[in-house]
């Protein structure tokens, strides 16, 4: 045995040209990545890009009313550009005074999308909290069954709420809750169809699509394990003292 | 073992300690995105405007608005992206000129001059630099006051400086906050006059290097902050008296001459600085519905004990502001740091000294002073006051307690205890650079989890390495650190009759 750790010691004298290897190659496996191409989440239904003012489509009770037959299904997706964070602003709605449906952030960077139930109240989907300026995606599934599922690059949340009855009669982009947008670019596309299961189908190609579009984490193998050579050090010399 | 071989293997055991110790210094300063540290946006406006408006780092310089700062405009805010790599999910974004508030006479504007010399257009690497320029400058003077000391010296000011640096020592030494250079002047600039009176005939490279490295401390203490003048004068003042065994003496005069030069001295700097003045300015009024003077003061002197440990991981690391958090740090934190600094100071005290008791008690009247300072004009308040205000003292009252006691050992020279002390700090060390960087990658921090990075990413964004193994590098490298420096200390023997 006394030996074998007498022979492992070559390790020792090896470590360093090791480490020194493994970090040159993790280091260059990293800056030698391609350029990252998100997946896009396809455009359906129409399309809306609001730059400066707020877009006012007014009655839109066509979007309401598949949400009153079964098995049919509001969809929204699009993207969100914050150029600051810490202030409240609304992104859309499709009512004023929570009548409808809206998707905001609060000055925390909490997004949340509410919606107006049956019994007057309104029923809230904590989304996602924001805590830098800069780009997300998302996509609002909502069904006549009152399930609600959201989809962003990282979160895929389903709620059930209680009996959905939202109005849409001002819809806007860039304004929600009573709250104007305040610098940030928003990107909507608005579809309404009788299969929620097509609409599921529809998020889960988009969720693969975009876990495959992630730029290659593999180069910290190499690097991780060359640090960690060197710092650790050699715990066989440690048993010889 | 021979004096010179003992010598030269604390020199290796320094320099592994010293390489250790900056690498635990790089993952705090990795460890949390710009604007982390109490009122750090007023620091970052104060250090890019420190020259005033120069048409590149600072725009325009503003009047106080109705927030009563003077403000900087300036452009700072880059989201803490580290390099623009279009590999990754998370695209750096043009900086946006902002308005920041900034120092006019509220601070030394050293500090700030200082710091400026290391901006430049990419905000966040200047941050970067900043931090890491002032772990090096902590990481000079400890070294310099690790080789420099007799066995003695550097056992007591290792047990100060080890024992009260997690969290917010380390927090602060590496960041862009005038209070780590505060810290670290004082934490340092007494021990470098402790050596360079205490240098014999022969060892003149020691004194000259001992005032060097005094001179370096004690400017930066100038530099920082104008409170933390009196912890220096403080300090300085009780190595003088002791050093030259003043009392024993019976050489009152000696006491009675520098007391009066230093206080002729804080009164020429009260005349010339409004803030100075302001210390001394007790509102024994209470003004409006502030808390009657009896219960002020009360609360404060019993409560006096209480600020300083604060900084053991009671207090929340950090300013909530939009966007960003404060770091609450995990409970065994603070309880493990009270409980071993609690075994230092008993086991200094066991046979104890008189000068130590009355160091401690006059250590206690100054810390209360301070504190009673301070929180006169936070409006009395009787729950807030942070632990950062007296933290430059509270390394040299462990340090200096410990050099004052006549025990013949002390904790960390019980071979045992060491190992355990050790371990525990190590854990402290693990628990809370985790809970810093995985409250501001993720919000908060209630667990020991692999940090999730969500799309938000990772502060530094565009760095190869991900939060979780700058934790993992950082504490690996703090217990290095650990068992090195205090490798350079000498074990005992413990039996019953050790202190007879």
């Amino acid at each position: 045995m006394k030996q074998i750790f007498d022979r492992l010691h070559v390790y020792d004298k090896i470590r360093f040209p090791i480490s020194l290897i493994c970090v040159v190659v993790g280091l260059t496996t990293w800056s030698s990545r391609p350029d990252f191409e998100p997946a896009q989440f396809p455009s359906h239904g129409e399309s809306f890009q609001q730059v400066n003012d707020v877009i006012e489509l007014g009655d839109r009770s066509d979007l309401c009313l598949a949400l009153r037959e079964r098995d049919h299904y509001l969809l929204i997706s699009g993207s969100i550009d914050l150029t600051k964070i810490g202030v409240e602003q609304g992104f859309f709605q499709t009512a004023d005074a929570e009548d409808g449906i809206y998707f905001d952030i609060d000055s925390g960077g909490q997004v949340r999308l509410g919606i107006h139930l049956h019994d007057g109240t309104t029923g809230h989907v904590l989304f996602r909290k924001v805590r830098r300026a800069g780009l997300f995606n998302y996509a609002i599934l909502i069904g006549a069954n009152s399930l609600i599922r959201i989809v962003d690059n990282e979160n895929d949340i389903q709620i059930q709420v209680k009996d959905i009855e939202p109005t849409c009669l001002n819809t806007r982009i860039g304004a929600g809750n009573e709250m104007d947008i305040r610098g940030a670019l928003v990107e909507a596309n608005i579809s309404t169809g009788s299969d929620i299961a097509i609409a599921n189908e529809f998020l889960e190609n988009y969720v693969s699509a975009y876990d495959k579009s992630l730029p290659s984490t593999l180069y910290k193998w190499p690097l991780y394990t060359g640090m960690l050579l060197l710092v650790v050090g050699n715990p066989l010399r440690w048993r010889k003292k | 073992m021979d004096a010179p071989l003992e010598e030269r293997q604390n020199r290796r055991r320094i320099a592994l300690a010293a390489g250790a110790l900056l690498l635990t210094m790089i993952s705090w300063a990795f460890a949390s995105p710009l604007g982390a540290t109490h009122d750090e946006w007023f620091h970052l406006g104060s250090i890019w405007c420190a020259n005033g408006v120069d048409g590149s780092e600072c725009l325009e310089f503003n009047e106080p608005n109705e927030s009563g700062y003077y403000t900087g405009i300036a452009t700072i805010e880059d989201g803490s992206c580290f390099l623009d790599n279009a590999a990754e999910v998370l695209r750096c974004k043009p900086t946006v000129a902002g308005s920041y508030p900034a120092n006019f006479g509220l601070y030394p504007s050293s500090y700030y001059k200082a710091m400026n010399l290391f901006v430049t257009s990419h905000p966040t690497l200047s941050v970067l630099t900043m931090r890491l320029v002032n772990g090096l400058l902590a990481l000079a003077l400890l070294v310099g006051a690790l080789v420099l000391s007799s066995h003695r010296v550097r056992l007591a000011w290792l047990t100060g400086y080890v024992f009260t640096l997690l969290p917010m020592t380390m927090f602060l030494t590496v960041s862009v906050h005038p209070s780590g250079w505060a810290v670290t002047g004082v934490g340092t600039s007494w021990l470098f006059l402790h050596n360079a009176i205490s240098a014999t005939k022969e060892q003149k490279k020691k004194r000259v290097w001992s005032i060097a490295l005094w001179t370096i401390s004690s400017l930066m203490v100038f530099a920082s902050r104008y409170d933390a003048f009196i912890f220096m004068l403080f300090s300085n003042f009780v190595v003088v008296v002791v050093a030259f065994n003043i009392f024993r003496r019976s050489q009152i005069k000696y006491v009675a001459v520098t007391a009066v030069v230093s206080a002729v001295a804080l009164y020429l700097v009260s005349r010339t600085n409004s803030l100075v003045s302001w210390i001394f300015d007790f509102p024994l009024e209470p003004i409006g519905e502030m808390t009657k003077t009896s219960t002020w003061i009360s609360h404060w002197l019993v409560q006096t004990m209480w600020v300083p440990i604060q900084s053991l991981g009671i207090e929340d690391l950090g300013q909530y502001l939009p966007g960003q958090f404060t770091v609450k740090l995990p409970n065994p934190v603070w309880i493990i740091g009270i409980a071993l600094l609690g075994g230092v100071m008993l086991i200094s005290l066991i046979k104890p000294s008189i000068k130590q008791i009355i160091f401690l008690f006059v250590s206690y009247l100054l810390i209360a002073f301070v504190i009673l300072s301070f929180n006169g004009r936070l409006e009395r308040d009787l729950f807030n006051l942070s632990g950062r205000y007296v933290l430059p003292i509270f390394s040299f009252t462990i340090g200096y307690s410990v050099l004052l006691s006549n025990n013949t050992f002390q904790i960390m020279q019980i071979k045992n205890i060491r190992r355990v002390a050790v371990v525990l700090l190590t854990v402290v060390h693990a628990l809370s650079i985790h809970a810093v960087i995985e409250t501001n990658v993720d919000g908060q921090s209630h667990s020991v989890e692999t940090i999730h990075v969500g799309s938000d990413a990772w502060w530094w964004a565009g760095l190869p390495v991900g939060p979780n193994f700058v934790v993992l590098i950082g504490s690996i490298a703090f217990t290095w650190f650990l068992i090195s420096v205090w490798s350079t200390i000498r074990t005992v023997e413990i039996s019953c009759e050790t202190n007879l």
